[in-house]
């Protein structure tokens, strides 16, 4: 099978939805003739022409509410946020517009929309190249947000999202777009939305984890030579909530790693549920690895790598939480 | 204006006498629901709405110029659109009154939020301005499947400052997509007036800004409003682009049931604002064009009366959603009951 980066693995995944389905467009800043500021869209434009791989004005209130107006009228939109910093200006759109679309219809109208951004930091990208923005998102119900953190699920994903009726936010770590490689299969498959998969099995605790940050508990985990089993989430929401309980109940003890600044973002969400669900099984307290409450991310490299989770602190949280 | 010359304004347009008629009926509808659901909002079976009442005109006279075919983006004052769209009485009182019949929301949106499919009317919210792009994205969906469709957009004078407004014009007029921008000027947003929304004159000087045709009609003039709307429609099916439609008329009561406009408008501009009234307007156009008697006045009233308490009588009887069906029609996965309409 052939060996894919991410960014590959994602292009692959609008070709052969594009090549599938008519319906299927693609619209944000710089998507066309340039391909995309990462170039996830390469090579499309020339394939498909301008109305399918669309240059939109610099407006991501536009790019989101176009696209929700042409899903409401039953055609596949991809949008693109150039970053995921970018996609603020949408939220208005985003959270209360095409969450709402089907719920509020009563099922009458639905919003088939794939809002796909680049996210995450360690590449001195600073403010606003580097953020974290997934539980903005998935702290709102009728939107489906999607880290990958392989290649091959970065496709099976994709395709699954472009396919969902209902409105998906797909993050992919900019950092991981050329480092993250593995064995992705021609043509087109699904990885389905909401289920998590077990990236390491392992005894002695569960790390919880999702997009770039789950290399580094899979790499801590060996180097440190800990029992653990690394739990990638996939689907931020809806959380895989079996798949979480049930790994804690088998280990007894819970570590959650995230890019996000750590206040309100998704590690609170899973120690609450291991609390509803799990609490008797606990051998210890539910931790969490997150980047400290900054509002920003420094550009100065050191600055940044100081601030940001990491193999070492992985590592060390993990010793703590085993002694424990 | 002599007789002649208003004879010659509807049948120049290419209307008829009956035409005119079925106007003023759906403008006399369109009040006698309006005044109804205000009715039902003090006496507390209506929880809270935004009424149309001074811009029926521009609301129906413009609806009367779509094609069945054509798409709608509305805000949530449109109730003489979707009257003209064809919408049923009894539809706009069981969603009125919160009822499990009600094809458009079933008691989750406030009254007044319109959506169908079946209408060609996308679903309508409350955060001013959005439905902008909405439509736009509708237009786009007609040109990228190659039909001859045109999207109308319907918003007020406050949502012209959104950067949806933005947004949605520039893009519209970059593709020259099929579109109708019909901005109904009714002079408020809530309590701020025009003078503290915008610098020009007139809104419509903002078109050539973005590259496109700006129109301004008497939103008080039925007649005029259809005529301006069907020209921007044949711009839009011939590929000529989007139109900015600017409808100067005027809000006859507070913004909404839970506003109060003592709070900011002088009784006297009010008392001066019901002389604008497109109701009288049409009956004095109608009486110089003699197309009007007692006798139509008369039956028109009668029979929206008659519809207005069939529909309340409707929905009066029509059973409530059960409060756990707030819980459906998050994601299509969940399939609970028989509504469900999924992909
Ligand atoms: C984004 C947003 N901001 C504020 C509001 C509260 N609000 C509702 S209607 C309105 C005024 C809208 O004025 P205009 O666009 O002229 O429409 P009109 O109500 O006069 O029909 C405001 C401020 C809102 N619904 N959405
Ligand atoms: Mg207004």
């Amino acid at each position: 099978m052939p060996i894919k980066t991410m960014i590959e693995a994602i292009r692959d995944a609008l070709d052969a939805e594009m090549q599938n389905d008519p319906r299927v467009f693609v619209l944000g800043e710089d998507v066309g003739v340039k391909g995309g500021v990462f170039l996830a869209t390469d090579g499309l434009y020339k394939k498909y022409g301008m109305k399918r791989v669309l240059d939109t004005p610099l407006n991501e209130i536009g790019i989101a509410g176009i696209a929700i107006g042409a899903a409401m009228r039953g055609l596949r939109p991809v949008a693109e946020m150039q970053f995921a910093d970018y996609s603020l200006p949408a939220f208005d759109q985003i959270a209360n517009e095409a969450a709402t679309i089907r719920w509020r219809t009563a099922g009458e109208f639905s919003c088939p929309l794939v809002v796909r951004a680049p996210y995450g930091a360690g590449v001195h990208g600073a403010l606003w190249h580097s953020q974290s923005v997934e539980a903005l998102y998935a702290h709102r119900p009728g939107l489906k947000v999607v880290i990958p953190s392989t290649a091959y699920d970065a496709k099976g994903l994709l395709i699954a999202a472009i396919r969902d009726p209902d409105p998906v936010i797909f993050f992919e770590h900019k950092k991981g777009y050329r480092l993250i490689k593995d064995e992705v299969p021609d043509g087109d498959y699904t990885v389905p939305i909401g289920k998590a998969r077990i990236a390491r099995e392992g005894d002695a605790m569960t790390v919880v984890s999702y997009g770039l940050m789950l290399h580094y508990c899979l790499e801590a985990a060996q180097a440190e030579g800990i029992d653990a089993e690394v739990l990638d989430l996939r689907t931020i929401s809806p959380l895989d909530r079996a798949a979480i309980v049930g790994s804690v109940k088998k280990t007894g003890k819970c570590l959650v790693v995230t890019e996000d600044t750590q206040s309100f973002s998704i590690t609170g969400e899973i120690a609450a549920i291991v609390n509803e669900d799990a609490f008797e099984y606990l051998d210890g307290p539910v931790s969490r690895l997150a980047t400290p409450d900054v509002p920003g991310m420094p550009h100065d490299p050191g600055q940044e790598e100081w601030l940001l989770p990491n193999r070492e602190k992985i590592a060390e949280a993990m010793r703590k939480l085993a002694r424990y | 204006m002599s007789a002649e010359n208003h004879i010659s304004r509807h049948e120049a347009l290419g209307l008829h006498g009956e035409d005119v008629h079925e106007l003023y009926y759906q403008m006399v509808l369109t009040r006698t629901v309006d005044d109804r659901l205000w009715n039902l909002n003090r006496q507390g079976k209506v929880l809270a709405f935004a009424s149309c009442l001074g811009q029926e005109a521009a609301q129906v006279g413009s609806a009367y110029a779509l094609a069945p075919d054509d798409w709608l983006a509305i805000s949530y004052r449109e109730h003489g659109v979707v009257i003209a769209r064809g919408m049923s009485v009894r539809d706009i009182f069981a969603y009125a009154y919160h009822r499990d019949n009600d094809p458009n929301t079933r008691g989750r949106q406030i009254p007044g939020h319109y959506g169908s499919q079946k209408l060609h009317i996308l679903t309508a919210s409350s955060p001013v301005g959005t439905q902008l792009a909405h439509g736009v994205g509708s237009a786009w969906a007609s040109v990228y499947e190659g039909k001859r469709e045109a999207t109308i957009i319907y918003f007020g004078d406050g949502a012209t400052s959104t950067g949806d407004f933005h947004a949605a014009a520039n893009f519209a007029a970059v593709h020259k997509l099929p579109v109708v921008f019909l901005c109904q000027n009714n002079e408020w947003a809530i309590s701020v007036p025009n003078t503290l929304q915008y610098a020009v004159k007139h809104l419509t000087e903002r078109a050539a800004g973005y590259g496109m045709m700006g129109t301004l009609v008497d939103g008080l003039d039925v007649i005029e409003v259809f005529g301006a709307t069907r020209a921007a429609l044949a711009r839009a099916y011939s590929g000529e682009g989007p139109t900015f439609v600017e409808a100067k008329c005027k809000r006859l009561r507070s913004h909404t049931t839970e506003d109060d406009d003592r709070r900011y408008r002088r009784r006297e501009d009010v008392e001066a604002d019901r002389a604008h009234d497109p109701l009288a307007n049409l009956e004095a156009y109608m009486k110089a064009a003699s197309l009007w008697d007692e006798g139509v006045a008369r039956q028109a009233g009668e029979k929206a009366a008659a519809e207005v308490e069939d529909a309340t009588q409707y929905a009066e009887a029509s059973p409530l959603p059960k409060p756990s069906e707030t819980l459906t029609h998050i994601f299509a996965e969940v399939k609970t009951d028989a509504h469900q309409n999924d992909d």
